[in-house]
């Protein structure tokens, strides 16, 4: 995949350039406010006369490509219409009549559709947008921070259908502000700043890299096993090494699969052996590298086995709890 | 009572009506839309009217409507009739003295409907008729009904320009208000009371209507 996008809006000059070298899955866009990621989507989806597009994804061309369906705060519901008028009007004149049913629900908005526009919460918003998009029959779906206003277990459960429903005859673009969001459903990930695509390459493998924390939040990806599950309590049990953690469960695992799971450095509490932390994991580790990130804090990596973590610790409690590079330590985290 | 002249005045309003939210529909989309300097221009020529005193219209539409002016003479060699003092003049004269009341609200109707929605609709694969009939048309009804409203109340109460290029010719250009003021000059007060009241009540109810209307939000969107 190859992508050359230029625009100005405003005083503000894009310039993104993304190559990927496979041209399958998902591409997450990540990248702080103003960084240029709405307007790289809204050239694409040609809202923008005056950007130039260029480029290819396998067999769709990005200047003469037709059916790209964006989704975001620009493309506001009709408001004369109900919901279920926006949804099916689209579906009607895209052929989708078969699939409105299927979109519906993959969306939750079976409720929704008998409700005004304008009394629609932003999380029903986005998905009611979310549903009369897919039935635009898109080629070239683009999502701009469309699951924001969902909270997490929604998001992740609709992400994650989404994938299945799409699968391989849609392209997509994803950005969000919401790292594990692109963790999760995107294949590749590339970091926008300052109107320029910084860096390309696998979202776990930039993640832990840590190559730019103001479009990535420091944290480490976890890649493991899955032991059990507990569709109950919500949560899964993940083996790093011989050690167990349990973490939320996400949709669509089950024991033998393998699981990423994202972890931020701000949520790592480091403790000593005999120190009381009331945590629900408690992972046995080394500490391998301290190093200064600001005047109150250390960041420092850890070894569990194979695997890499890395924690922010404030400088007072590092030195009080006697810490060192080279010792152990037990890291400990919440679900 | 004069019913030639009411008959005559609601023929004018209705066709100066109908002519003027087809010119000034699509004039203010495109004003609404376009970007340049000379935009000023265009926007203080239709708002004119406003401003300037009826008889000053009146008398450069009469030069014009002259047969020996290009205008007047065209009129005359597609016709074969004179055009001042007609039917057809105040029509041209109506429609131009009441322009700036139809094209303001549809311009500011205009304005109002962000591009997003038109974006939209058209990513979604919508033809510009569903486009024009779910996206446009809703959000443009509350300004057409009252641009529609203002021009026919207006038309109704125009006068100086009527005086100056139609004269008062019984049913070709004889009008309620000018009938009005043909009654007090000869004094007739009681025919200048009825004719002076059936004018005051209609445009009240009709401003009435228009504001209730709006009030209510009945004008808001809604399309099916």
């Amino acid at each position: 995949m190859e992508c050359h996008v230029s625009a100005k809006a405003g005083n503000f000059a894009l310039d993104v350039n993304i190559q990927v070298p496979a041209h399958d899955g998902w591409l997450g866009i990540a990248g702080p406010s103003g960084a240029g990621k709405s307007t790289f989507l809204q050239a694409l989806a040609g809202f923008n006369p005056s950007a130039s597009v260029a480029g290819n994804w396998g067999d769709l061309s990005f200047s003469q490509a037709r059916n790209v369906v964006l989704v975001s705060a620009q493309t506001p519901l009709f408001p004369a219409l109900s919901v279920a008028q926006n949804i099916s009007l689209v579906a009607t004149h895209n052929q989708c009549e078969q699939e409105q049913q299927s979109v519906v629900s993959l969306c939750e908005c079976e409720t929704l559709l008998t409700k005004n526009t304008a009394s629609l919460s932003g999380g029903e918003l986005q998905r009611v947008k979310l549903a009369r998009a897919l039935l635009a029959s898109p080629k070239l779906l683009l999502l701009d921070e469309s699951f924001s206003a969902m909270d997490k277990a929604l998001r992740q459960r609709i992400l994650y259908r989404l994938k299945a429903y799409l699968g391989e005859q849609v392209r997509v673009i994803l950005v969000s502000h919401d790292v594990d969001d692109i963790l999760q459903t995107c294949e590749n990930l590339a970091q926008i700043n300052g109107g320029q695509c910084l860096a390309v390459g696998r979202p776990e493998a930039l993640i832990n890299a840590e190559a730019d924390t103001d479009t990535l939040p420091l944290s480490c990806v976890i890649y493991a096993a899955v032991q059990a599950v507990d569709p109950a309590a919500g949560l899964m049990a993940l083996s790093l090494g011989k050690q167990l953690i349990q973490v939320k469960l996400q949709p669509g695992v089950s024991p033998g699969t393998k699981a990423k799971v994202r972890l931020s450095a701000k949520e790592i509490t480091l403790a000593t052996a005999d120190a009381e932390v009331v945590k629900t994991n408690r992972l046995a580790c080394q500490i391998i590298q301290v190093e200064t990130v600001n005047h109150r804090q250390y960041r420092v990596a850890l070894s569990c086995g194979e695997q890499k973590l890395v924690a922010l610790v404030s400088q007072e409690v590092f030195t009080r709890s006697d810490l060192k590079v080279g010792g152990p330590v037990y890291a400990c985290f919440d679900e | 009572m004069d019913l030639a002249a009411i008959w005559l005045t609601l023929k004018l309003a209705g066709i100066s009506t109908l002519l003027l939210m087809l010119l000034a529909t699509p004039l203010s989309w495109a004003l609404s839309r376009w970007n340049s300097r000379f935009k000023a221009v265009v926007q203080a020529i239709v708002a004119l009217p406003l401003v300037l005193p009826p008889t000053v219209l009146g008398f450069y539409l009469l030069l014009a409507f002259a047969p020996d002016s290009p205008i007047g003479a065209a009129w005359l060699a597609v016709t074969g009739e004179r055009l001042a003092f007609t039917f057809e003049a105040l029509v041209l004269g109506s429609v131009i003295y009441s322009f700036p009341f139809a094209v303001q609200p549809l311009y500011a109707g205009f304005a109002q409907l962000h591009p997003d929605y038109l974006h939209t609709a058209r990513m979604l694969n919508l033809p510009w008729y569903v486009r024009l009939r779910c996206v446009v048309l809703p959000a443009l009804k509350p300004s057409l009904l009252i641009a529609a409203g203002l021009s026919f109340a207006h038309t109704i109460g125009e006068f100086g320009v009527v005086l100056m290029i139609g004269g008062n010719i019984p049913g070709e250009t004889r009008v309620v208000s000018i009938a009005l003021f043909d009654q007090v000059e000869s004094l007739n007060y009681a025919g200048a009371h009825k004719l002076a009241a059936i004018l005051l009540v209609f445009s009240l109810v009709l401003l009435m209507a228009l504001y209730w209307l709006q009030g209510k939000r009945r004008l808001k969107w809604n399309v099916m």
